[in-house]
């Protein structure tokens, strides 16, 4: 199988006033093919948002390689196939929804049809009534379904996605689970972070956690003869 | 190398969120300080008093896509670094400059009735362009420091604008030329007028302000080169 994602001793500190702080992501390699759904899983600390930021470039690791589509990760033509839903979404308060799905379509560089993806995308995150109101204010819910659109506009090959249901109410969650679904079997790629361990099982292809800067356990979710939940509890332990 | 995306969604971010408030406000005091200045018509006050102008209005402007990681999302994008740096000080410059001359020019309308001073006609056009230079340097300081400085704000500026204005009142008018002569010398020629102003030692504390910001900001362009090497969305 093609490796979408292809990480291998991947270290990264944090240093303060000259002074090294602990490791956040320690020698940590993994692979992700094409088609997957792969779950980052670990207790908050444990460096999974770190490691999502260097692979998406905006963090220097100090050792080790990140690629992305078989190419460097900093190459600016993989940028196009991507997207990226961040844990805490901000944007620009002064823009409506639309305004600002348009704005990032342009970034995409989406020209022609920009009119038509857009209104579609205000559908299928159900921001269709509240397009024309101002992103200050929307709800935390709104604007992680705006983050979501936002990161879907290009139609991505393969999707970051940091918390993605965090502060949604349950219709939220199944619109979500439904859409990260819709592209599984898109054959698309999805790295997903998450704590809501009931939706990792319901998505997600294979699952790896995380503790202390390092992976300990990756494992198929079609292989689990446990809940994730209790999984959960036996790896990463009550020491957390 | 400029996203027009940026460029223009910088434009109505400065014409949505009202920054031209705070700009009307400081201008007011402008037009009384030129009611003064204009008796001996001091261009390098002048300059310095726009240079405090533009600091409130690029700061905040640069500085708030970084501080709250807006720029995430869009750096997730096709759109390097440089690029993102380069588009918003041009949506800046584009909107500033604009206001400057509008301010400028009803500032001097103003004074020339108030002092009833027969002025040059050089002054109408020399005091809005070095008003736009100004402004295009200050920027170019306030987005690279912005970058560099993690929580750079209005305070920070206003803060090492005031270590700056402190540190020229106690450096000696020879160290001041010694340092020019070498920039002169080895980085980067001064222009003439410049040089000689400060060879005649007829050069205030604004204007020596001013020429040190100058070369300040001329230096500051290489910033968007290595601009890449910033860690974003660190916690």
């Amino acid at each position: 199988m093609d490796n979408i994602i292809k990480v291998e001793g991947l270290s990264k500190s944090y240093s303060k006033f000259g002074k090294k702080k602990a490791l956040a992501v320690d020698n940590v390699s993994f692979e992700v093919d094409k088609g997957e759904v792969f779950g980052f899983l670990g207790p908050n600390g444990a460096g999974k948002t770190t490691t999502l930021l260097l692979m998406l470039g905006f963090l220097k690791p100090d050792t080790g390689t990140i690629k992305l589509f078989g190419k460097e990760n900093d190459d600016m033509g993989i940028r196009a196939k991507i997207g990226y839903v961040p844990e805490n979404p901000a944007f620009h308060k002064f823009l409506t929804g639309k305004e600002l799905l348009n704005f990032h379509a342009e970034l995409y560089g989406i020209k022609e049809q920009k009119e038509k993806i857009v209104s579609e995308m205000l559908k299928k995150i159900g921001l269709e009534e509240a397009k024309g109101k101002r992103v200050s204010t929307y709800s935390r819910g709104m604007l992680q379904r705006l983050s979501m659109g936002q990161a879907l506009l290009n139609n991505p090959d393969l999707l970051f996605l940091d918390e993605p249901t965090l502060g949604l109410d349950p219709i939220g969650i199944v619109d979500i689970r439904n859409i990260i679904l819709e592209m599984r079997e898109q054959g698309k790629t999805i790295f997903l972070n998450s704590h809501q361990l009931s939706e990792v099982e319901k998505v997600c292809t294979r699952v790896a956690f995380m503790k202390q800067a390092k992976i300990i356990e990756t494992y198929k979710t079609s292989e689990l003869t446990e809940s994730l939940e209790d999984l959960f509890i036996k790896i990463i332990g009550k020491e957390i | 190398m400029i996203s027009k995306a940026i460029v223009k969604n910088t434009i109505k971010e400065l014409l949505r969120t009202r920054q031209a408030v705070p700009i009307g406000i400081v201008s007011i005091g402008v037009v009384i300080a030129i009611v003064f200045i204009f008796k001996s018509v001091n261009y390098e006050l002048f300059s310095t008093i726009v240079f405090l102008i533009s600091v409130l209005f690029t700061v905040g402007i640069i500085d708030s896509d970084l501080a709250d990681g807006k720029i995430l999302t869009v750096l997730s994008k096709p759109v390097s670094y440089t690029q993102f740096f380069l588009s918003k000080v041009l949506g800046v410059i584009s909107v500033g400059s604009i206001i400057i001359v509008i301010m400028m020019l009803s500032a001097l309308i103003i004074t020339s009735s108030a002092v009833n001073v027969n002025m040059d006609i050089k002054v109408w056009f020399v005091l809005p362009i070095a008003g736009i230079i100004a402004h295009i340097l200050w920027t170019l300081i306030s987005a690279t420091l912005s970058t560099f400085i993690k929580g750079y704000s209005n305070i920070t500026a206003i803060i090492l604008f005031s270590i700056l204005f402190g540190a020229l009142t106690v450096i000696p008018n020879q160290t001041v030329h010694a340092i020019i002569e070498f920039i002169n010398n080895y980085i980067l020629p001064a222009p003439e007028a410049c040089l000689n102003s400060f060879k005649e030692s007829r050069v205030s504390l604004s204007g020596k302000l001013f020429h040190s910001l100058l070369y300040i900001a001329l230096l500051s362009i290489i910033g968007p080169v290595i601009l890449n090497h910033k860690e974003l969305g660190r916690k």
